[in-house]
């Protein structure tokens, strides 16, 4: 379906031939009813610690390479609250990764809610996702539906944008260069008339493209511009390119689990299993809530509930 | 009559009239029982003194000493409670506790404890059963892409079969496939190496067609490894008949 796109066919082919990659990043986090937790990141293979997703390799973790033939990377690291662990993942060049975490003391029972949110690692975002898509579409497409059609069209979101942003840059330059040759009204008058589809994937063939459709001369004036542009969007798109392969992000709360989002729940454990498409847009937020059953606060009604009713018939038993 | 009934008959006379046979009875006795005498004597000068003291205010002679009297009576009263087991604050708390407000607050309390833990217990009990019945729905949705994924192979491999000798039942290959035993498979495609050429020009059909569709497969991880392991061992026996055939001169 992308290969109908001849606009940034190089971009079109990496995304096409990444998803073939066989990577993984696996996330433990084991929260305990204090608020400490331990975190540990898995990545298959080692090598890519360096993608954009942000994998913890400074020196206050503890990190091994393991496997004999293939190489993991694995890092740990304990944290007193989990605002600290959310201080590790705030780094500008990555993929970002926002982590809350509430306690919620209700005399009974304390309540946990983790919730844990890897924002979209598209950057170019000149069009949103929901003006793109009908209501029913977005509705299904947050929901997570992975149908074909679906899919096609958010391919062509992904183009589009790449295309939407390539023409904002080119006006921005054209407004720069304030040369009379190059009015910016022929350029947003006439952008109507470029089909993207047709415009080619190298800088020489883009400009040859626009001089045609635009009957303006850009080669020389414009050309290292539309070179820095298209090189500014590639990279970009390799942002989301490093960030795929598969994810696997395990949680373990204190107490029972109540509600999660999560794909498998196993006793105390909460597992989520997806790739990047599942956050490259809209980013995706994964929750989990839990609860411990005080049992200090349970004995200490019981025995305030016991002293009430016992002063409650003491009269009558004086009586007696 | 005797004298304890005449008594008791003098006494009674102070509260309710007699009759005039019941008098006569008192005179008669009166007259001839000298103690009786003396008690109704003390009788009619203790009924004139109370009659002549109605309306006057009586004054304390000796009010220090009746206070330490009343203090000493105290002391007493709570020795003789402290002896028998029973205690001042006990008896603030009896009194407490007897207060029609108190109990009310009392109750109030214990109904709010309840309330507040059946009430706690009741809604999180609901979102487990929320969850579990939410992905249950999700476990039935990843079975029926596995059997889809499931029918899928079968129909391949039941079109495959069909061009060696077709004699295997459905029964038979589902059987083949669900237990998805190596060993099985094996013996099913060991039977595609002797394939003419229109066998083979079919089934490189099927093998793309099976190809195409194979992208829409989302069976579990588990069932993926089992596909990709088929799809290796086929494509594996594929290069082996095409290899076999170049031995042979077939084109």
């Amino acid at each position: 379906m992308l290969l109908k796109y001849r606009f940034l066919l190089l971009i079109v082919m990496l995304l096409l031939t990444a998803s073939g990659c066989k990577k993984e990043k696996k996330t433990t986090t084991k929260i305990n009813s204090d608020g400490s937790c331990m975190r540990t990141v898995v990545v298959h293979p080692a090598s890519d610690t360096v993608s954009t997703f942000p994998v913890p390799s400074d020196k206050s973790w503890e990190t091994r390479l393991e496997g004999d033939t293939e190489k993991v990377y694995v890092a740990t690291k304990r944290f007193d609250d989990v605002s600290q662990l959310n201080n590790e993942y705030k780094r500008a060049d990555k993929v970002g990764v926002d982590i809350q975490f509430e306690k919620k003391f209700r005399w009974f029972f304390t309540y946990f809610s983790y919730q844990e949110t890897y924002k979209p690692c598209f950057l170019i975002q000149r069009i949103q996702l929901r003006d793109f898509l009908t209501q029913e579409e977005y509705a299904q497409y947050e929901k997570g539906d992975t149908s074909k059609s679906l899919k096609e069209k958010t391919d062509q979101f992904v183009m589009t944008n790449i295309y939407e942003e390539f023409y904002k840059q080119l006006i921005d330059s054209v407004q720069q260069l304030h040369d009379p040759s190059l009015p910016v009204s022929v350029f947003i008058s006439k952008k109507k008339e470029i089909d993207f589809h047709d415009i080619g994937d190298k800088p020489k063939e883009v400009v040859e493209y626009l001089e045609k459709i635009l009957g303006l001369k850009l080669s020389g004036k414009l050309g290292r511009q539309i070179d820095g542009i298209m090189k500014s969007i590639e990279a970009k798109v390799q942002f989301m390119l490093d960030a795929g392969g598969d994810y696997v992000n395990e949680v373990e709360m204190p107490g029972i689990v109540l509600n999660t989002n999560a794909n498998t729940v196993e006793g105390d454990k909460v597992v989520w299993h997806f790739n990047e498409d599942k956050f490259a847009l809209l980013g995706y937020t994964m929750t989990v809530e839990s609860r411990i059953a005080n049992t200090w606060a349970t004995v200490v009604t019981g025995g305030v509930l016991i002293l009430i009713v016992g002063l409650l018939l003491f009269p009558r038993i004086r009586r007696k | 009559m005797k004298c304890k009934e005449l008594q008791h008959l003098l006494y009674s006379a102070r509260t309710e009239e007699l009759n005039p046979a019941e008098w006569e009875s008192i005179k008669k006795h009166l007259a001839g029982c000298k103690a009786c005498s003396t008690v109704f004597q003390n009788i009619s000068n203790a009924d004139r003194l109370l009659a002549r003291l109605k309306g006057t205010v009586p004054r304390i002679r000796n009010e220090h000493a009746l206070t330490e009297s009343i203090i000493v009576e105290i002391v007493n009263a709570r020795r003789l409670a402290a002896d028998t087991g029973t205690t001042p604050f006990l008896d603030r708390l009896d009194a407490l506790f007897t207060k029609e407000i108190i109990r009310f607050a009392c109750g109030i309390i214990i109904l709010m404890c309840g309330m507040s833990y059946v009430s706690m217990e009741y809604n999180d009990t609901k979102a487990i059963a929320h969850l579990e019945q939410r992905l249950d729905e999700k476990s039935k949705i990843s079975r029926a892409n596995i059997f889809q994924q499931e029918i899928n192979v079968l129909n391949f491999l039941r079109e495959l079969y069909g061009l060696s000798n077709g004699t295997i039942s459905s029964v038979e290959l589902t059987n083949t496939l669900v237990l998805m035993k190596k060993a099985d498979l094996q013996t099913l495609l060991n039977g595609y190496k002797t394939l003419d050429e229109a066998s083979r020009t079919r089934l490189n059909e099927i093998w793309d067609k099976y190809k195409r569709e194979e992208s829409s497969f989302i069976g579990s991880e588990k069932n993926r490894e089992e596909v990709a392991a088929l799809q290796k061992e086929i494509e594996r026996l594929k290069k082996e008949l095409e290899q076999n055939n170049l031995k042979k001169g077939r084109p």
